[in-house]
């Protein structure tokens, strides 16, 4: 193994959470997403002299796994939602505290978050998930930065409707949607 | 006048410093906009939280056994070539000078228990009715039957064409996944696998022998087992 190789690795291991949420992310199934991850992994190691040090290295790693779901998806019919949004909605009116109130939030938001449509999955990951800045998350998903800001937008407008009710009191004079 | 979108950059960091303090301003002068912008601020609070919990069990062994796993010549190779060093058969290696002469093939059984099937194969097994076949890349793989060995597992026989060579296999189901328990190369095909009186090739079903008393599943119990993900009532 050469001294690149085991950086590398090196690199792998620490960024292995990330990669996790983020191919969890994209495939909205826990299985899919390890399956995903660890073809990421293999091509990783196998280009690992495709990386340019220096650069952030979950970048190079996300869009690796990214290319790899785009490929997965041309190929095949994608499964849907794992847990769909009437089974989180119906799971919610079950009496629960504590532990059990936290595991709904949990489904519901894991739910609320799978039927964002994929373009915003993968911004919502990029920027809330792993805090890449608005143009990291440009150049990982190659699209616009306004594009990015407007996909995150409709994401966020559509999470806080379903996971924090609606808005109580919007103020036109303080801020507009946009 | 700050629009949502400013606001979502506000909370995200991403506003010039200037424009950031006036955007801080009008958040503590404006109860509502505070508001709006502690439901934006929320919602990545909220998902960091279901992603911690969601991905916190600990990862498939075949994915941490992806990083310590030697570097291979190529991805697509990775099946086949990480389960013929596994079984201590360094000559062969999938893609690479298989032995013309049929007969040849015999010799090298490579009975290979507990190997992982590359995400190739493995999404073939998950997804593919028997006698339906997958490409993906080079690779052609075809599964041929589905059946539940004496033991209660699961078991499919499959073969596999790439690069001008063959192989056969079959793998079953374990707890953690698909397993490999044979791959043996095969002769050389053009299109597929042409088996005599619809058999599996001789390595193959000798390890099919040794799963013991077959029971061959069903066309509508393997569409089923397809469509749970192969996941089985209990």
């Amino acid at each position: 193994m050469t001294p690149r190789d085991q950086e590398i690795r090196e690199r792998l291991v620490a960024a292995l959470p990330a990669l996790r949420r983020f191919t969890r992310a994209l495939t909205r199934h826990a299985a899919d997403a390890d399956d995903l991850a660890q073809a990421a992994i293999a091509r990783a190691l196998d280009r690992a002299g495709q990386y340019a040090p220096g650069t952030r290295f979950e970048a190079w790693l996300f869009r690796i796994a990214r290319n790899l779901w785009l490929d997965q998806l041309r190929r095949r019919k994608v499964r849907g939602p794992a847990i769909g949004l009437e089974a989180a909605e119906h799971a919610a009116d079950a009496p629960g505290a504590g532990a059990a109130e936290r595991q709904l939030l949990l489904v519901q938001t894991m739910a609320a978050f799978d039927a964002l449509p994929e373009p915003q999955r993968e911004v919502a990951a990029l920027v809330l998930l792993e805090g890449f800045a608005y143009q990291e998350a440009a150049d990982i998903l190659a699209i616009p930065l306004g594009t990015v800001m407007s996909r995150l937008h409709r994401a966020r407008r559509t999470l806080a409707e379903r996971l924090l009710g609606p808005e109580a009191d919007p103020d036109p004079a303080g801020a507009r949607p946009s | 006048m700050i629009t949502d979108l400013e606001l979502m950059a506000f909370i995200d960091g991403e506003l010039d410093p200037l424009r950031a303090e006036e955007v801080a301003r009008a958040i503590a002068a404006n109860p509502a906009l505070a508001r709006r912008a502690a439901r934006l601020g929320a919602v990545g609070d909220i998902l960091v939280r279901a992603f911690a919990a969601e991905t916190s069990s600990p990862p498939a062994p075949a994915l941490t056994a992806a990083l310590t796993r030697p570097r291979r010549a190529s991805a697509r190779q990775a099946w086949p070539a990480a389960a013929a060093m596994a079984a201590g058969l360094a000559g062969v290696v999938f893609g690479m000078a298989l032995p013309d002469a049929p007969g040849a093939a015999s010799a090298r059984v490579a009975l290979a228990d507990g190997l992982t099937p590359g995400p190739v194969l493995a999404a073939a097994l998950d997804e593919a009715p028997s006698e339906s076949a997958r490409v993906a890349g080079v690779w052609r793989v075809t599964l041929r039957t589905s059946l539940r060995a004496e033991d209660g597992r699961l078991c499919r026989a499959f073969d596999a064409t790439g690069q001008g060579s063959t192989v056969a296999g079959a793998a079953c189901l374990e707890p953690q996944g698909w397993r490999l328990v044979a791959l043996a190369p095969g002769p050389k095909a053009a299109d597929g696998f042409t088996l005599a009186d619809g058999g599996e090739p001789p390595p193959v079903a000798a390890a099919l022998d040794a799963l013991g008393a077959q029971t061959p599943l069903s066309a509508e119990a393997e569409a089923a087992l397809i469509a749970a993900r192969w996941r089985e009532r209990s």
